[in-house]
This record gives structure tokens, sequence and C-alpha cells, in this order.
């Protein structure tokens, strides 16, 4: 699954259209949006959590929550959905969002954060860089302002390393790193500015600006959430070693041989390597099925069951 | 085990780079050295090498796959004297040092995986601070230094010439014997100095075709070991043969059953020094954060059996593949140059 976390609607508008996400309307506090099958399945389900075929509960393969602005709202927001969704180890993570320019970059508009300082505590964070891309990398410093022109200029002299000024990412990071890994964390920039000039002050057009900012970029960060999508399908299939009829075998197994906790985790274990070394234990399993070893009748006739595995697979 | 996934970064595609190291000359110099064979490499400024390499919840298998490489200079204690669950050959004064942390090489039942908190590898710049530690410790006994340890030294040689350095300072300090273990093929000797003290032993890790192959990911082969064993010798170099650890497979015995007829056949097994016999063991702390990590290792997900924290095979199948490689060694090499694990050292 991946999460998509930006502070306002407009940085969220293209990636909404793109993506096809729709509004999930039961969601009040942050708004979220989630692909519209999900939102289907969720209704078909009557409002209860519905499981899949290995009786997970289902998530959607995306969903994309506007948090408001400032880290605060951020690392609010990220926690809520994180713990809403039960964040895993397969999941990805993508903060996007919009930054200010402090130093000179040839002109490039979207980056790959690989630096976050937070301002306030003065301590940086260091999401991995494992996705292969063309966008160019900066680092950025969040702080809790929104930044003048003037304050732009101060901080070019007194942060004088990093490149990119917003008011998320150090907190997005920190917030979820409670539940997900630095390997599970990517942060996407666009540039809309230079600090905000003190006579901004039709919303609308800066709105408009900042979809726009996104707009241009667009292709590139669909690429890079693709790959983000690749990843987490890729590590969820690496996590599921035992396809649906050997789990069923296993749970089969555990019922009839009377094992005993540790027996149960000791066949488990049995099975997982058996499997990973292609030695066919579910044949061995249906022998002792139709020679009546299997069920047994108490957990000392479980114990020869567990033998007999043990040593198909490992002498 | 690897995830196959086509649009991850090259190893070496970030580098990180302590402040410290730039702020001095010759860490700098030795930095840069290293850096120029990685010119498209996005450079990153960093505090302290703890700051990436200690982060939570990091994913070693998911790290080690884009692996970036973090240059420091460490502090604290250099040399260590050594662990127990490691052979010490017979040697009183035994010690390691790690003038790097994690390693090139990806071997799959690697204890580092279950030890770092990170697959990124560490490179310390102050090897020298490191020399002048075994010097104190020479001004008070011979010292037994395995220098390749928590790493594969020579996996990374070209870029760190630190295998060189190791073998010139064991030739101008007489109590020193240096021990190099590593799965390289096809050591190129010729780019090292030539060993004038004889105490700079290689102790090369061989194993079959077929783990090789499924579980010790971008070693040599077993041809590629053979042919450094044999470089070694050719270079004058004492030369230590590990089977150890041996790891179970299916059919393990025909499996070394032929690396076996291929090491006596293509190795004047006279000239090697000293060979150690051991099968996988491993702390339990360590394989347990393994098991999460790697649920598609078969070599990890074995079912271990668990003694006191240390997890191995059962005492019936250790017994069997020891004996069965201590009796195939007997045939080449006397007994007294035959180095087991023994169980007192678990
Ligand atoms: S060569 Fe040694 S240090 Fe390197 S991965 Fe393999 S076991 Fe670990």
């Amino acid at each position: 699954m991946v999460f998509i976390f930006t502070a306002l609607y407009p940085e969220a508008k293209p990636l909404i259209k793109m993506f096809g996400l729709k509004k999930r309307a039961d969601m009040t506090r942050f708004q979220q949006f989630v692909p519209e099958e999900y939102l289907k399945l969720m209704a078909g389900a009557d409002g209860e959590d519905s499981g899949d075929s290995k009786g997970r509960r289902i998530r959607p393969e995306m969903v994309l929550t506007i948090t408001g602005v400032g880290p605060i709202n951020a690392s609010a927001a990220v926690s809520s959905v994180l713990t809403e969704y039960d964040a895993g180890s397969a999941d990805q993570l993508l903060s996007l969002g919009t930054a200010a320019m402090l130093h000179k970059h040839d002109g490039k508009e979207l980056f790959l954060l690989n630096k976050l300082l937070d301002q306030n505590s003065d301590r940086c964070f260091y999401p991995d860089m494992l996705v292969e891309t063309a966008i160019p990398e900066a680092s950025v410093v969040t702080g809790s302002q929104v930044l003048t022109e003037r304050a732009v200029m101060f901080l070019d002299m007194a942060a004088g390393d990093y490149e990119l000024y917003d008011m998320e990412a150090a907190a997005v990071y920190q917030a979820a790193a409670f539940y997900v890994g630095p390997h599970q964390q990517s942060f996407l920039r666009v540039v809309t500015d230079s600090g905000i000039s003190e006579d901004v002050s039709d919303v609308k057009i800066l709105a408009a600006h900042v979809t726009d900012s996104v707009e241009r970029n667009v292709e590139q960060i669909l690429d890079y959430v693709e790959k983000l999508r690749e990843i987490s399908a890729k590590e969820e299939e690496r996590m599921d070693i035992l396809g649906v009829p050997e789990k069923k075998a296993v749970e089969k197994v555990i019922r009839d041989a009377h094992f005993s906790k540790v027996m149960q985790d000791q066949f488990t274990q049995y099975v997982k390597y058996g499997s990973l070394s292609g030695i066919s234990w579910m044949a061995e399993v249906e022998r002792l099925y139709e020679e009546g070893v299997l069920p047994t009748v108490d957990k000392r006739n479980g114990k020869k069951v567990l033998d007999v595995i043990r040593n198909i697979i490992s002498e | 085990m690897l995830s196959g996934t086509s649009f991850l970064n090259k190893p070496f595609s970030h580098i990180y780079v302590e402040e410290k190291v730039l702020a001095d000359r010759d860490y700098r110099e030795k930095a840069d050295e290293i850096m120029k064979h990685f010119p498209k490499a996005e450079i990153i400024k960093i505090d302290h090498y703890k700051d990436v390499f200690n982060r939570h919840k990091q994913n070693y298998v998911k790290q080690h796959e884009s692996q970036a490489l973090i240059l420091a200079v460490k502090q604290g204690n250099l040399v260590y004297p050594g662990a127990e669950v490691c052979q010490n050959m017979g040697h009183k004064h035994f010690y390691y040092t790690s003038c790097m942390m994690n390693c090139l090489f990806d071997c799959e039942y690697c204890y580092l995986k279950g030890m770092y908190p990170s697959g990124n590898m560490v490179i310390f710049l102050n090897l020298q601070d490191i020399f002048k530690e075994v010097e104190t410790l020479l001004s008070e006994h011979p010292v037994y230094l395995c220098v390749s340890y928590d790493t594969d030294l020579l996996a990374i040689e070209t870029l760190t010439g630190y295998v060189s350095e190791w073998i010139d300072f064991a030739a101008s300090h007489p109590g020193l014997t240096i021990e190099v273990r590593t799965k390289a093929g096809n050591i190129d000797f010729e780019r090292l100095p030539a060993d004038r003290s004889g105490r700079t032993i290689f102790a090369f890790t061989l194993s079959p075709d077929y783990v090789v192959e499924h579980f010790e990911h971008r070693t040599g082969s077993l041809g590629g070991r053979i042919e450094s064993i044999k470089r070694a010798l050719d270079s004058g170099f004492t030369v230590r043969m590990c089977f150890d650890p041996m790891i179970y497979c299916p059919d393990w015995k025909t499996e070394y059953g032929k690396m076996m007829d291929r090491i006596t056949s293509e190795i004047p097994m006279d000239r090697v020094n000293d060979v150690s016999v051991g099968s996988f063991r491993l702390s339990e702390e360590y394989l347990k954060s393994m098991r999460r990590n790697m649920p598609d290792s078969a070599v990890v997900q074995y079912p271990y059996q668990n003694d006191h924290g240390v997890y191995h095979y059962s005492d019936k199948l250790t017994e069997e593949m020891e004996n069965w490689m201590v009796g195939r060694l007997r045939e080449f090499v006397p007994e007294d140059r035959i180095f087991r694990w023994e169980e007192q050292d678990r």
C-alpha cells in the first residue's frame, strides 16, 4: 500500500485526477482520497471491515491525505492515517508538497529530498534513497512559519548547506518513523517560490500557481509513485511465503495433530523451510492422512507426525 | 532472495560523509580517493555516521540491495578481544578490528544481517589510529589480529587499499600476525605488497557451488576462490582454508564431496598452512531478527536447534557434517593442522 500526504488540496489535485481517486465521505478530520474500487468494496461490506481470501483486512492500494499546512498538522495526519490503516513493513509513504528555494538549482522545479533538518530541534533526518530516478536531489529545512522573501535571504546565510525550505517534511518523517522505516519514506518537493512576497493576498491565484507547478512535473511524480507501488507489492509477496493451499494444510495439520503451541511453531518453521527448499512436505502430509496417522488421537501421536515432517525436510 | 526490482539504485549511488572527514586534510584526501570511483554519486554531508547507520526500523535487506556508503572516523575502542563463537586457532592473544562495517558481498546467512541495524557500509578512514592501538598491544605481548572482521576487506580493496596497508604494517611489526578472511575470487595478488614476513594469513572460506549460488550472493565462485588460493600460494602468502560455516543443503554430502574433489585436485594441499571446520551457528538474537527480515531465505528459515541462545544444526547433523569434512581433510592435511570448532567454545 502507498500512503501519499500533501499539505494542501492544490498540491494533491493533479494526482487525485490522474489516479482517479475519490474522497472518503466518512473521513471528517483529514480529507482522504482512495481508489473508487475500494469505496465500492467497503460499501459492499456493509460498513464492516471485510477480509481478503487470506483473512486479512482489505486496505486500499493507495490513500492520499490532505494534512493541512505546518508540522503539527502534518504529524497529526500522518499518525492518524498510519494507525487507521495499520501501516506495516511492506508499505511505502510519499510526502509530496511545495517548497521555497533557498539556493538556485539550475532552474529545476521538482526535487527528491535526501536530508531533512527540523529547524526547531536542529535535528537531521535521512530517508533511504533506494529508488533510481532522474529527479534531482536536495536537502530541506523544515520550519513552522511561512517564509517571507526577507526570511529566505536570512536563511540563505544561516542554513547555507540547505537548498529548500518547507513546513512539513521533517515532521512527516518523525511522525511516520513510529510506524515505518527510512526505507519506506520518500519526500518530493516542487519549488513554487523563493519565499512569499509580502504583498501576496490572492489565495486563489496562489492555489492555481501551486497546482500548475505540480502539474508541470506530474509525469515524474506519477512515475515515482508507480515505483513505490511496485516495491510495496513485491515486498508484500516476499513476506508471504506459504500460498493459500499450504496455509490451509498447515492449519488442518495443527488442528488434527493435537500440537502444543511449541509444536505448532516447530511445524510452521519446518514447512516454511520445506517450501523454500522445494521439498514436497504436502505430499508427505497427504500420505500421513492416507495411512491414518493423521488425525491423531492425542499430542503424543502428534509428536510422531512432527518427527516425520522434520525428517523429510532436514536430515 | 534478492527482490529483482530493476529500478533500485546501484550500490554506492549515495555517499554520506562525516563533517570531520571533510574538515581534516588527510581524511579528506582518503575520502576523495574513494569517492572518485563514483563520480555520479550523490554526496550527503552528515554530522556523525550513527545519524544514518543507527536509525530506527531500518531494513538491512532492502538497504543492502542499494547499499549506501558512509565515510567516517571511528572513535573509542578500535581493537577488541576475539569473540567466543570464533575460532582462535590456538592463539592466546586473539583480537579483531573493524575498519569497516558491513560487506559488499551478500551472504544470506551472514551474522551482520542480525547484528547491525543497517545494511549500509561504513568505511572508517582513521586506519592510522587502529595501527597505533595495535602498537600499544604489541608493546605488551604478541598479537594475532583478524583485520577483515565484520566485513570482507578484499571485496573493496580497489577502493580502500586497506589490505595492502595491513600487509605492510604486519611486515614492519614482528609480534603481529594478521588474518585476512575472504570469499573473494580471482584476487589480483600482483596488486598487493609481497609478504616478506610470512605473518599475513589469507583465510579463504570455501563453499560448494550450490551454497555459493543459493546463499552467498556477489561472492567469488568456488572456481574463483580456488584460483585466489593458488595465486596466494604462488605469491608466498600463508594460506588457511575455512570450511566454516558448513551449510546444510539437500544432498549436502554430494555437494561438499564434489567441492572437496575439486579443491584437492587443484590445490597443493601440503602447502596449505591449516584448515578450519565448523557448521553454521548463530546467536538467537541475530537469527530472530534475520528471520523477520528474510522470510524468503531458506538458510535463515532452516529449523535450527536452540541451545542456550545459540542456534545450530541438530547434534546429529552437526557431527555428521563436521566429521565427514574432517575425515576428508585427514587424507590430505595432518590432524594437528585441522582446527574444529568445539562445543566448549559455544
Ligand atoms: S563475505 Fe563474510 S562478511 Fe561478507 S556477507 Fe559474506 S559472510 Fe558476511
